[in-house]
């Protein structure tokens, strides 16, 4: 018998173990790989919640600084619409707008301002009302966006 | 299919196999972990929560004569009610930096006159 037909005959008779072993190793590995992959993705949405949840109580401590700073301005008579002196206030995060408006019925003051990070982070909005020249917050809370 | 191919076989089945089995293992633990702090993120949440309706029941009540004043009634209002739930009250300028853990934990400052509990004071 040839040389070379006796080769292709010991391919054909070359067994199935050694190919089927390597497809299941290759199935093995992808798949845990995979599961891998969603069990990290998983772990990195609960962190980014709780860097936004850390986020948000930074803004809210920082709005609370603002609310009251601006209790003291009014208290010292300061003007209702002025919002530099909160700027102070606000640092270090950016007080991105500030309205206020007195009512003239109950005397009361009330204001809406937004704060953010910085000048790329979406600002979080919140309201005041205030009971005008006494400087008692009545109501304060972070408003929907 | 010889003896040497059919070992052969076995041991990169057997490597892979092994190596899966690490793979599931650290995924597993990712997981359980996650779920960990999935969980402590929402007791903390609710503890939270639970402080701030209780600041709102004391602001309903007449101010305090001073912000010193508030920031006791603070400190004996928030009586820690989740046994998971770390609470630490530490002072922060004039108000009170609320801490809840286990870590990476949350913080929440208690000013007493942003929750209406005083008058600002010069």
């Amino acid at each position: 018998m040839p040389k070379r037909l006796l080769a292709i005959q010991g391919r054909d008779n070359g067994g199935f173990a050694l190919p089927m072993a390597m497809a299941g190793a290759l199935v093995l590995l992808l798949s845990s790989l995979s599961i891998h992959g969603a069990a990290l993705q998983q772990a990195a949405r609960v962190q980014a919640e709780w860097r936004a949840r850390q986020r948000s109580d930074q803004l809210d401590a920082t709005a609370q600084h603002v609310v009251a700073a601006w209790a003291l301005h009014l208290q010292a008579g300061g003007s209702a619409a002025a919002a530099a002196p909160l700027g102070q206030a606000a640092q270090p995060l950016q007080l991105r707008s500030w309205t206020a408006a007195e009512d003239p019925d109950d005397g009361t003051i009330s204001a809406r301002f937004a704060l953010a990070a910085d000048s790329e982070a979406p600002a979080r909005r919140y309201g005041v009302q205030v009971a005008g020249a006494a400087g008692r917050v009545l109501a304060f809370s972070g408003l929907e966006p | 299919m010889s003896l040497c191919e059919v070992m052969v076989a076995a041991s990169v089945f057997g490597v892979a196999a092994s190596a899966a089995l690490q793979v599931w293992s650290q995924s597993t633990a990712a997981v359980v972990r996650s779920e960990r702090q999935q969980q402590q993120l929402v007791r903390i949440h609710a503890a939270l929560e639970r402080s701030e309706a209780r600041l709102r029941q004391l602001a309903a009540a007449p101010a305090a004569s001073s912000c010193a004043e508030a920031r006791a009634r603070i400190s004996q209002a928030l009586t820690p009610a989740d046994p998971e739930v770390e609470q630490r009250l530490r002072p922060e300028g004039e108000g009170l930096m609320l801490e809840l853990g286990p870590a990476p934990g949350r913080q929440r400052l208690l000013h007493p006159v942003a929750y209406g509990l005083c008058a600002a004071e010069p």
